[in-house]
C-alpha cells in the first residue's frame, strides 16, 4: 500500500471554478482538472515570485515534492492552451488554512463566526454542512 | 438581524452581484421585519482601499452576515476579526429576491 500523501496548505482557494477558452469549436473536449494545490504552486513560485524552498515549507511539503506538484501544474495549463480544453479546479489533497465550511444542500460556502449561535448552514439553516478543511 | 447581500441593481429584481467592494448596490435584508433596503455603493470606483472602506460600511450597518461571490483575503481578515458570518453563493444568476427566499 502506498504512503498516505501529506496534505498540503492552501492559504486561499483559486477565486474561480475554472476556466473556458473562447472562439473556438473545441467544445466537447472534457475539462482539466487542476487540483487547489497545482494553483497554489504556480501562484506561489510564479506569482509571488517564492523560491521553491521558501513555497514548499509554505505548503507544508518537501522541496522535491513542491517541484512535482508546480511541474504538475504547468504541465496541465500548457494542455489546456494547447488542447483548447477548459479548466475546472478541484480540490485534490489540499488542507485550508482558513475555516470555510460548504453546505451540501445550497451549496454556499461560509465562515463560522465564534460569536454565531448555530452550527447550522448560515444561508438555508440545513445541517448538512462540511468542513471544506479535508 | 441584518444581511448584507451584494446587488447590481436597486431593486429586488436585481442580479446578484458577485464582487463584494466593487458591488453596485448593497441590499441590507432585516430579518425581522423581512424588508429589504438598498444602499448604493459610494467606494466601488475608487483606486485603493476599498475592501476597509466597504468593511467600515457593513460594520456601521450592524450587519451579521453578508453574502457576495467572493472575499478578498484582506476583506476576510477584517470581517473575521468584525465577528461577520462571510456566505458565498455558488450560483451568481439569482436576483436578490430569489436569495432572499433562500434564507432561513
Amino acid at each position: 500500500m502506498p504512503r498516505q500523501r501529506r496534505l498540503r496548505k492552501v492559504v486561499a482557494p483559486p477565486k474561480f471554478r475554472g476556466f473556458k477558452p473562447y472562439g473556438t469549436s473545441n467544445s466537447s473536449a472534457t475539462a482539466i482538472e487542476l487540483l487547489y494545490e497545482e494553483y497554489e504552486a504556480l501562484k506561489l513560485a510564479d506569482y509571488d515570485m517564492m523560491n521553491h524552498k521558501e513555497a514548499s515549507e509554505l505548503m507544508n511539503v518537501s522541496r522535491a515534492t513542491f517541484a512535482r506538484i508546480y511541474e504538475s501544474a504547468r504541465r496541465k495549463m500548457a494542455q489546456a492552451l494547447v488542447e483548447t480544453r477548459e479548466i475546472k479546479t478541484v480540490y485534490g489533497n489540499a488542507e485550508m488554512d482558513e475555516s470555510w465550511h460548504l453546505c451540501n444542500d445550497c451549496h454556499a460556502r461560509f465562515t463560522i463566526p465564534p460569536s454565531a449561535n448555530s452550527q447550522n448552514c448560515a444561508l438555508c439553516s440545513s445541517t448538512n454542512i462540511e468542513s471544506i478543511k479535508k | 438581524m441584518n444581511i448584507i447581500i451584494t446587488s447590481t441593481g436597486d431593486n429586488t429584481d436585481a442580479v446578484f452581484d458577485k464582487r463584494f467592494a466593487r458591488a453596485q448596490y448593497f441590499c441590507v435584508y432585516n430579518t425581522d421585519t423581512r424588508t429589504a433596503q438598498f444602499i448604493s455603493n459610494t467606494s466601488n470606483n475608487n483606486a485603493t482601499c476599498i475592501g476597509d472602506t466597504v468593511v467600515d460600511k457593513i460594520i456601521d450597518l450592524k450587519a451579521s452576515k453578508v453574502i457576495s461571490g467572493d472575499f478578498g483575503s484582506k476583506v476576510k481578515e477584517l470581517l473575521d476579526k468584525a465577528n461577520i458570518q462571510m456566505i458565498i453563493l455558488p450560483n451568481t444568476e439569482e436576483t436578490i429576491t430569489q436569495i432572499i427566499n433562500k434564507i432561513k
